[in-house]
């Protein structure tokens, strides 16, 4: 019985595919946003942690939070946090959730739409959370 | 997968994705502001990131200041809720994300042990927000 070679076509990828163009550099820092928002929640956690810990241990814990490299990572943190409030934006202007006689609403719309909410709950969020500065 | 059965855990875990996606959104960079960098910036005094500062956060002193003593109930509940939902909202929707990186990165065969480490952690850390959130007077 004569047998058959099977040569698969494996496709190749270079690990840095992404830095070979603008648009993937972009698309995987947005997916590497959801690093960020991960590190800082369980950052959140450790800060509850430390405030059930009593006074010392809350002011050891304000001593890391409010070191320089504590803050310049806070900082990378919500640059990355507002690049995904941003590219959610402009995604979910791609998923139309209902039509304006027969068409879907204009994307400038959408955005514009979200970046008002946004805004208006970021304010609301120092304001009556926060008590304002 | 079984044949023939129908996937409802892919569409529930995508749509938790989509939820904390809206969420963090709206809500993260504010809270990065307000949590890590006012103080930091000298927006607000020491006394409000302090431990008292805290606690009374938490308690939601500052809502109840805006919204008066009948309605002082409230902010408690809004703070608290607020953590569990950035928190919760974060962790799924950041390890959803970070699997597909994984994926990206070449461990798409690695599903079967990824998914259960990755909303394990989610989960785990949801439930541990809702308690130490909560577990403040």
């Amino acid at each position: 019985m004569a047998t058959t070679v099977r040569k698969a076509y494996i496709p190749r990828r270079s690990a840095l595919w992404w830095t070979k163009n603008p648009r993937y550099l972009l698309f995987q820092f947005r997916e590497l946003s959801g690093a960020f928002v991960v590190a800082y929640s369980f950052l959140v956690l450790w800060q509850l942690w430390a405030l059930r810990g009593g006074p010392d241990a809350y002011d050891a814990f304000l001593q890391v939070w409010y070191s320089r490299p504590m803050v310049v990572l806070n900082v990378i943190i919500l640059a990355f946090a507002v690049l995904h409030t941003v590219t959610w934006f402009s995604l979910t202007a791609k998923v139309p959730l209902f039509r304006i006689r027969g068409h879907p609403p204009p994307s400038a719309v959408v955005i514009g739409a979200n970046v008002v909410i946004w805004i208006v709950l970021s304010f609301l969020v120092v304001r009556v959370i926060f008590g304002g500065f | 997968m079984a044949e023939g059965r129908i996937d409802r855990l892919t569409p529930t875990v995508w749509g938790i994705f989509s939820l904390g996606g809206f969420v963090i959104a709206f809500l993260l960079p504010v809270f990065i502001v307000m949590n890590s960098l006012a103080y930091s910036f000298r927006l607000v005094p020491f006394e409000r990131v302090g431990y008292d500062g805290a606690l009374g956060w938490l308690r939601g002193d500052p809502a109840a200041a805006l919204l008066g003593s009948s309605l002082a109930w409230i902010g408690g509940w809004l703070s608290k809720l607020f953590l569990v939902v950035v928190i919760g909202g974060g962790l799924f929707h950041g390890l959803h994300r970070l699997k597909y990186v994984l994926y990206d990165a070449g461990l798409h065969r690695a599903k079967r042990v990824l998914d259960p480490i990755v909303y394990g952690i989610a989960g785990a850390g949801t439930v541990a927000a809702v308690f130490l959130a909560f577990s403040f007077p």
